[in-house]
């Protein structure tokens, strides 16, 4: 197959499966992340389940707009992108958010500035070919604000807006956006919870990549996630203010 | 706390669990854990080498990565999280396959490393410690080692139950394949004397058979790989077992007809088989231990050594049909190649492994009853099959136990090994 496929964020554990299932249809891969010992060992990996598929990585600080800018407009210059998915995040404990100015702004410089950035400078390319598929991995936090992770939620509420947005912008195109809504998912991000019903993250990448394929606006992830919040989002306050979420 | 609990579903407890991702952050998860720990893999050992009740747990499944592939010699550096069921699927079809593999390919490297694993070849083959070139090993006291075959610790790591520090990596001797298709053969006979004459063989690579304990015949399987075949396979549905019955599907009257129908329908053939469906076809059958209901099941592996094998093994299945009736039998005859590790299971002679439903007493006073005959002749039990022998049962069966504890990183430990060993 003769896919190019972008994934930014790339050593994040959902980031990673999704990267493992769209190897059969990748001509190339181009893996973006933060940490380069992780990149590493992820591309090698890659490299040896799919000999054919060229796996080209990307290390960088995601807050440096100039290097920000170089990577996109390198990876722009080898041909024209068929899928971009954006899924770097952070979510730090909702007490330790609360108690640390500058974890949130942490927080907000990587789930949404770097998010967006990167939205934006491969939606140029994309705006120029009129061709490509967008995908940001949101959550379903984002969805209502709830006492138990409304920072980290409040910044997925931000980019639910965003891609809503980018649907808006890009609705008379060839260009397709999809907010991807994972449930909670077992992945390093949420070891210090209690995994016990989340899902694991093989499942949530096999739907998005489903989803994308589809060209879905909105990919719920397990699908039961979809009824779940739409009870939460109705629910009226005073009887969310007596739960425990 | 989670509730963890092996393929046999006997021991279902809570365990502190830690995932490990990443091989650049394994001192972290050292210093966030409460030692001692057990690895855990993806839990397809039947009884409790594999469980440390209350205590730590890391579940490996999640270090899984491909790390390095030499295309020329065939040697593959991966990560102890590995299923081998991915190194089929993505190096099969790049010409290269494991020399040995299990009953079902859902088991981790890492697993399949510290169980010696074993499978139809072994009579040509030997286990799965015989294509480990270099394992990666990681002591609770924070110290990595890289330990190739001339290592002791390699020897006491191969089989070793994980009981010597958590594998982290692995180089494994792959072997050129240029077929996924069988040729299996299915011969009926009526007596042990009649598989051991049918065992009898190296001109075949794979051979097993089925055994219905209740009439001591059985199906006798041999096989080869076909070579330069290729054919469309078809796509096979896998059956996912919902949830846990109340009671055991796999009961008595099943079992009768059930045998009676394989034995019939099965006997005298010749099939053109897929490797999946020869190696593994449990595999088909997701959760298959669920039908065992909420009590789970019990298996009996042992190995007897030829010059008494027969004699012992018609003694076992007397015992077993007056006593308690077996759901599932395989015997097989092992191979003369010396197994690599201190504490590996295969030896020259004769194994049988047997299902059983969990009876409670009644089950474990027959198994008790096994151990005589099988300590009486030279034989031993298959740790990653037991949740119940002794330590003088073990100690018999496994004569470099001694050896081995001097290896043993202090700060593992697991049911098995503090009912087993004493640590």
């Amino acid at each position: 197959m003769n896919k190019k496929i972008v994934i930014v964020g790339a050593s994040s554990a959902i980031a990673e499966q999704c990267a493992r299932l769209w190897l059969p249809e990748a001509s190339f891969l181009f893996l973006i992340a933060r940490d380069g010992e992780k990149l590493q060992a992820i591309k090698s990996d890659l490299a040896i389940r799919n000999p054919k598929v060229n796996i080209i990585s990307y290390v960088l600080d995601f807050l440096n707009a100039e290097e920000v800018s170089k990577v996109v407009a390198s990876i722009c210059t080898q041909g024209v992108i068929d899928i971009v998915l954006i899924a770097q995040a952070m979510m730090p404990a909702q007490i330790d958010c609360q108690n640390d100015l500058t974890l949130i702004e942490k927080l907000i410089n990587i789930n949404i500035t770097s998010v967006i950035w990167f939205s934006e400078l491969f939606l140029q390319h994309m705006e120029n070919n009129n061709h490509g598929n967008l995908a940001i991995i949101s959550s379903t936090a984002g969805d209502r604000g709830r006492r138990k992770n409304y920072i980290y939620g409040a910044s997925k509420a931000m980019l639910n807006c965003y891609t809503a947005g980018l649907r808006h912008r890009f609705y008379n195109s060839k260009i397709k956006i999809s907010l991807i809504k994972p449930g909670p998912t077992i992945s390093p991000m949420t070891a210090h919870l209690n995994q016990k019903r989340f899902a694991k993250a093989e499942q949530v990448a096999h739907n998005i990549v489903a989803g994308i394929k589809k060209d879905k606006a909105i990919i719920y992830t397990p699908f039961k996630w979809k009824f779940i919040m739409f009870v939460i989002k109705i629910m009226p306050q005073f009887i969310l203010n007596r739960l425990n979420i | 706390m989670d509730i963890i609990s092996s393929w046999d579903r006997i021991t279902r407890a809570p365990h502190n669990t830690y995932a490990i991702y990443w091989q650049n952050h394994l001192h972290e998860y050292l210093n966030a854990t409460k030692l001692p720990l057990i690895p855990y893999g993806a839990g397809k050992s039947y009884g409790d080498v594999c469980l440390n009740p209350h205590g730590s747990l890391w579940k490996m499944t999640n270090l899984n990565r491909f790390l390095e592939f030499n295309e020329s010699t065939g040697v593959l550096r991966c990560e102890a999280g590995v299923l081998l069921k991915d190194i089929n699927n993505y190096l099969i079809p790049q010409g290269w396959k494991l020399p040995v593999v299990p009953g079902t390919q859902y088991v981790t490297v890492g697993g399949a490393i510290a169980n010696d694993i074993h499978g139809k070849n072994h009579h040509c083959k030997g286990s799965f410690g015989h294509y480990v070139k270099a394992i990666k090993l990681l002591r609770t006291d924070g110290e990595i080692l890289s330990l190739n075959r001339a290592d002791p610790f390699f020897a006491a790591t191969i089989g070793g139950l994980g009981l010597t520090g958590i594998i982290i990596s692995a180089d494994l001797q792959l072997e050129p394949t240029d077929s996924q298709w069988f040729n299996n053969e299915i011969i009926p006979f009526s007596n042990i004397e009649e598989f051991t004459q049918l065992s009898n063989t190296n001109e075949y690579e794979y051979t097993v058979a089925w055994l219905d304990c209740a009439k001591s015949r059985g199906l006798f399987m041999r096989a080869n790989f076909i070579k330069n075949y290729t054919k469309p396979q078809s796509k096979k549905n896998k059956i996912n077992i919902p949830g846990v019955f109340p009671i055991s599907l796999v009961n008595h009257n099943f079992i009768r007809v059930y045998n009676s129908l394989y034995f019939g329908r099965k006997k005298n053939t010749k099939e053109t088989a897929f490797y999946e469906d020869f190696f593994f076809p449990l595999d088909n059958i997701i959760n298959w231990n669920k039908l065992y209901g909420r009590k789970g099941f019990f298996q009996y592996q042992c190995v007897i050594p030829y010059n008494t094998a027969v004699a012992a093994i018609k003694e076992i299945l007397k015992v077993i049909a007056r006593q308690q009736m077996a759901t599932l039998a395989v015997i097989k005859s092992f191979g003369y190649k010396a197994s690599v590790g201190m504490l590996s299971f295969p030896m020259p002679g004769i194994t049988l492994a047997v299902d059983f439903n969990n009876q409670g007493t009644k089950t474990l006073e027959l198994f008790n009853t096994l151990d005589k005959i099988v300590c009486a002749s030279g034989g031993r039990l298959y740790a990653a099959k037991d949740t119940r022998m002794s330590a003088a049962v073990f100690a018999a069966g496994y004569e470099k136990l001694h050896d081995f504890l001097q290896y043993r990183d202090p700060g593992i430990s697991s049911s098995f090994s503090k009912r087993v060993m004493g640590i």
